[in-house]
């Protein structure tokens, strides 16, 4: 007999190679680590003594994080229709695909002075730094989607068709399952994009005639290239260490788990 | 066993016709019926069209022209498996159910005497990654069979299993058939295999059932018998020809 009702158990630990675990759980953290200590060792004292408080730099790093998420929520709720209806028929492939790789590789940057001003207008100083960060993450995410809907074989698609599954349940219940590892990769690469991005998007002065730094939207890139406009060295180490740590932190639970988990999503 | 009358067939392909967009028909002038409770098998050349005509049986395609009539409920057992590798066995199993919003109430009372009556309930918990490829095909039967099809479809289940295993299958397939007197349609490019396990074997060429041999020996079939033999070599020569 069983005891549950519905087979969704989170915790699933897939064996992976030594060499594998080593480099994951033992060489990285160790690299971060090592570097961390090397950065305190040169420039420790004057650091501690004269950046800001780690409150503001954690805030910053928060606000940054939640810009990237909040982007990148969006980006998901696009890329997924996007993704489906390219790959819905041939046509819709020979049609868009083209069209999304020429969008893909338009420079974000340099059209950014122009949605900045669009957004400034209305007042939407955030919209403009997360307009940036969905277009930079959008097209990672589609086009590895895109590739995980074709890799689907063709057998198990006619398993769920058979049983009558049509439109969003065949969806649910074949795609989404199905692409979840390549969800995954798509989303650490946008997320790889999004914290280069940050870097730039954040900094609105540079675009505003006549503004300083206070134009800039709060967060770890804004800070980071006003520290190093400025010279102040101390600012600019301790923001780029808690920035690293963060990142390393991040691949290190999030997504080191999340590609774990994706395995048993793979068809073989 | 062949059965023209209208009345009891469950399977009917009535001067069906199948073409893509480009390419010549893969299905021309197809007239079939199946009767309620028979064994039929379809062996041909790759290309031959035979696949066609089971999507077309399973409601995956459309005829380009003539008429399929076919019942809506029907199960299908893939040559690959095709199961879902994120699902448990019992998951797995349940699919073709909760695809059809079936109660889960009725899901436990279900699924797992299927799994047992396919002999793979202590797989239950495990995910079709760790089975053999006997037992993930046993998954795919007992999925196809947990919706009750008046119809059973095989796409060449057996082709990727050891002898010994293709063996067992066999076995299980016939009992299922027997007890339950569901309806088989089966693909196999084994000809000794279609001649073991149907009442009907249809020869097909071209996209046309080329010639239909009626199997009358009782079951189980020994395959060193003359006639069973005798049989086998009568298609072959067909086949070949």
């Amino acid at each position: 007999m069983r005891n549950r009702s519905h087979g969704h158990r989170l915790h699933v630990s897939y064996a992976k190679s030594l060499p594998e675990r080593l480099y994951t759980h033992v060489v990285v953290p160790a690299a971060a680590l090592a570097i961390t200590i090397i950065l305190i060792q040169a420039f420790g004292t004057t650091l501690l003594a004269q950046a800001p408080a780690p409150r503001v730099v954690f805030a910053a790093l928060g606000a940054t994080f939640t810009r990237l998420f909040v982007s990148y929520v969006f980006a998901m709720a696009l890329a997924i229709p996007l993704a489906l209806f390219v790959t819905r028929s041939a046509l819709a492939e020979r049609v868009f695909l083209p069209l999304f790789d020429i969008m893909q590789s338009l420079p974000v940057l340099a059209f950014f002075p122009v949605i900045i001003i669009f957004f400034v207008h209305y007042g939407l100083y955030n919209g403009a730094a997360v307009f940036v960060l969905v277009i930079t993450m959008l097209w990672s995410i589609v086009f590895s989607l895109v590739g995980g809907l074709r890799a689907i074989p063709r057998d198990v698609c006619d398993a769920g068709k058979v049983f009558g599954l049509r439109g969003f349940r065949f969806v649910r219940r074949i795609l989404l399952p199905a692409a979840v590892p390549y969800l995954v990769t798509g989303s650490l690469l946008a997320f790889a994009g999004g914290w280069n991005i940050i870097i730039v998007a954040e900094v609105l002065h540079t675009y505003l005639p006549g503004s300083g730094p206070s134009a800039d939207l709060f967060g770890i890139g804004s800070m980071l290239v006003n520290a190093s406009a400025a010279g102040a060295e101390q600012t600019f180490l301790f923001a780029i260490v808690v920035l690293v740590a963060a990142i390393a932190l991040l691949n290190l639970f999030v997504w080191q788990n999340l590609l774990t988990y994706a395995e048993r999503f793979k068809f073989e | 066993m062949q059965n023209d009358s209208n009345s009891n067939s469950i399977i009917r392909f009535a001067n069906v016709g199948k073409a893509y967009d480009t390419g010549a028909p893969v299905l021309t002038d197809v007239n079939l019926s199946i009767t309620r409770g028979e064994f039929v098998c379809l062996v041909g050349a790759s290309g031959c069209g035979k696949s066609t005509l089971l999507r077309l049986a399973a409601g995956l395609e459309t005829p380009s022209s003539g008429t399929v009539a076919r019942p809506e409920n029907i199960g299908m057992v893939f040559q690959t498996g095709a199961l879902l590798p994120w699902l448990s066995v019992y998951d797995n199993a349940a699919f073709g159910l909760r695809a059809k919003r079936t109660p889960e109430r009725e899901i436990h009372a279900k699924v797992p005497k299927l799994l047992q009556s396919m002999g793979i309930a202590e797989f239950a918990e495990r995910r079709p990654h760790e089975l053999s490829g006997g037992q993930r095909q046993r998954v795919g039967i007992a999925r196809a069979l947990a919706i009750d099809p008046p119809v059973l479809l095989l796409d060449e289940p057996f082709s990727a299993l050891d002898p010994k295993t293709t063996d067992a299958l066999h076995k299980d397939v016939l009992r299922i058939w027997k007890e339950t007197g569901v309806t088989v349609l089966m693909i196999s490019h084994l000809i000794e295999e279609a001649v073991s396990l149907a009442d009907r074997v249809l020869l097909m060429k071209s996209g046309r059932i080329a010639e239909t041999y009626p199997v009358a020996f009782p079951y189980p079939r020994r395959e060193q018998a003359a006639a069973f033999s005798e049989l086998v070599e009568r298609i072959r020569h067909k086949f070949f020809a």
